[in-house]
C-alpha cells in the first residue's frame, strides 16, 4: 500500500489535506520508539500500550495545528509524555512490576543461563529501584538516560524550568544511588 | 559527597549541560578531591545500570492491531457530521444498524471489561431508563449511537459513501464492534451489564482510559435493566451512557 518511504512532512500534510490513510505510516513509524518512552514511564505495558494509542489519536486529532515545519516526532512525544503525566497523576494504584517478562525478554536474546538468571535479578532491583523514586524524579531521569534529551528540551517537554531539570535530575540520580545501595545493587 | 561541591554541578557535568565557568570550576575541584571524582564514577554507574535494564517487549497484539485499531477510530470520525446533517435520517439509520448488529454480533465474542477495548453496545432507550443517576453528579442520561468500526472498512464504506447508503452499510455481516457516545458530552459514564441486566461495574471519564468511579460504582450498581440480549443470547456487555445536563 505504501511503497515508497515518504518523509514524515510529506505524510502529515496529506493528512492536513483530509488524506488520513497516509497518518497509518506515521504510526507504524513511530508505535515502538513511543511505547519505549511510555514503558519506561509508567512501567507497566499495558498502560504503555494504551498510552500510545491514546497518543497517536490526539496527535490525529490536534494535526492541524501542527507547524509542518518540526519534527513531528517531538512534538508526538511531547503530546504522549503530557498524557502519561496526567495519567500517573491519576493513578491512584501502586505501581507494582510484574517481572516474569524479565525472563522472557532475556530467553530471547541469550543463551548464558548465568547470565540470564543474573540479568535478571539485576533488572529486578533496578526496577524496584526506579519505581521508588517520585512520578518527577522517574520521569526526569528517564528523559535524560534513557532518551538522551538535553535540559532544554526535557524543559520544553514538562514545561518546567531548565533549573528545575538539572536539580531534579541530580535529586534523582542521588536518590536513585541511595535506593541502590539498600537493594544491594553495584 | 563530603565537600561543598553542588551535586547539581556535577550531575550536570556528567550530561555536558554546564557552561563553560561551571565546567572549569568542577573539573579543577575533581583535580583536588577523591570523593567527588568517586561520586562521579557512581553516578555514572548509575546512569549505566538504568539504561542497561532489560525492556518489556510490546505484545504481539499492539505489534500487529494498533494500527488498525486507530486507522478504525480514525476513519470513522468524519461520520459524525452525517448525523448533524440529518436529524430525522440518523436516528432510523442508527436503529437499523443496532439491530443488525444485535442479529449479527457473534456470541462467542469476548467478554466486555472497563479496561478493555470490547464490544459497546448500544441498548434500546427503554431499556436505559431505569438507570438513575444521582443528582447533582448527573442530571439526566441519554445515549446516542455516533459512529461504528467496523471490521471491514473498506467494505463499509466503500468510496462515495453517503447518507442513504448508511442501511446498507448496516447489513454489512462482519461488523464487529459499536461505540456509543453522545453529542453533547459533559461526563461519560461507562458501565459493565452482566447477563441479567444487573449494573456490576461503573467508570467515569472522558479519556480512552476510563476510571473506575467507586462512589458511583456504589450508588448504581445492582440496578436492574432489561437482561442484554445479542444473538439471541445473553450476554455481558460495556456500555457507555453519556450524560447531559439538559435534554433538548
Amino acid at each position: 500500500m505504501y511503497n515508497k518511504v515518504e518523509s514524515d512532512e510529506a505524510l502529515i500534510k496529506a493528512v492536513k489535506n483530509g488524506d488520513c490513510e497516509s497518518f497509518n505510516p506515521l504510526i507504524e513509524r513511530y508505535k515502538l520508539p513511543l511505547y519505549k518512552v511510555m514503558y519506561r514511564m509508567v512501567l507497566n505495558r499495558d498502560d504503555a500500550e494504551d498510552l500510545v494509542e491514546e497518543a497517536f489519536i490526539k496527535a490525529y486529532r490536534s494535526i492541524k495545528r501542527f507547524d509542518t515545519g518540526r519534527p513531528f516526532y517531538a512534538w508526538l512525544r511531547r503530546i504522549a509524555v503530557n498524557n502519561a503525566i496526567n495519567f500517573l497523576k491519576k493513578e491512584r494504584r501502586n505501581l507494582t512490576e510484574p517481572l516474569e517478562f524479565v525472563e522472557k525478554s532475556l530467553s530471547n536474546s541469550r543463551n548464558d543461563p548465568v547470565a540470564i538468571t543474573e540479568q535478571k535479578a539485576l533488572t529486578e532491583r533496578i526496577n524496584q529501584a526506579m519505581l521508588k523514586l517520585p512520578r518527577e524524579f522517574r520521569t526526569v531521569l528517564s528523559l535524560k538516560i534513557e532518551e538522551d534529551l538535553s535540559y532544554d528540551e526535557i524543559s520544553q517537554l514538562l514545561k518546567i524550568p531548565k533549573g528545575t531539570v538539572m536539580s531534579r535530575l541530580a535529586r534523582a540520580r542521588q536518590k536513585l544511588k541511595q535506593i541502590f545501595d539498600e537493594l544491594e545493587v553495584h | 559527597m563530603k565537600c561543598d561541591l553542588p551535586i547539581e554541578l556535577l550531575s550536570g557535568y556528567l550530561d555536558g549541560e554546564l557552561d563553560e565557568q561551571q565546567k572549569a570550576r568542577v573539573e579543577a575541584h575533581l583535580k583536588t578531591c577523591p570523593a567527588c571524582q568517586e561520586e562521579l564514577e557512581s553516578l555514572r554507574r548509575i546512569d549505566q545500570r538504568v539504561r542497561d535494564r532489560v525492556f518489556e517487549e510490546p505484545s504481539r497484539e499492539f505489534v500487529f492491531t494498533l494500527n488498525r485499531r486507530i486507522m478504525d477510530k480514525i476513519r470513522v470520525a468524519p461520520r459524525r457530521s452525517l448525523f448533524r446533517l440529518t436529524p430525522i435520517f440518523a436516528p432510523v439509520a442508527a436503529g437499523l444498524l443496532i439491530l443488525v448488529i444485535l442479529i449479527n454480533i457473534s456470541p462467542s465474542k469476548k467478554n466486555a471489561g472497563i479496561n478493555d477495548r470490547v464490544i459497546y453496545q448500544k441498548l434500546e432507550p427503554q431499556q436505559l431508563l431505569p438507570i438513575s443517576i444521582p443528582e447533582p453528579r448527573i442530571a439526566q442520561t441519554t445515549t446516542q449511537m455516533k459512529r461504528a468500526a467496523y471490521h471491514d472498512r473498506e467494505k463499509a464504506l466503500a468510496a462515495g459513501a453517503e447518507e442513504d447508503r448508511i442501511t446498507e452499510a448496516a447489513e454489512l455481516r462482519d461488523m464487529d464492534e459499536i461505540e456509543t457516545t453522545v453529542q453533547k458530552r459533559e461526563q461519560v459514564v461507562r458501565a459493565i451489564i452482566d447477563t441479567n441486566g444487573t449494573i456490576i461495574k461503573v467508570a467515569t471519564g472522558n479519556s480512552l482510559i476510563p476510571e473506575k468511579d467507586t462512589m458511583l460504582e456504589n450508588e448504581l450498581s445492582g440496578q436492574q435493566l432489561a437482561p442484554p440480549m445479542i444473538a439471541g443470547q445473553k450476554k455481558q456487555i460495556y456500555v457507555e451512557v453519556a450524560t447531559e445536563a439538559k435534554e433538548e
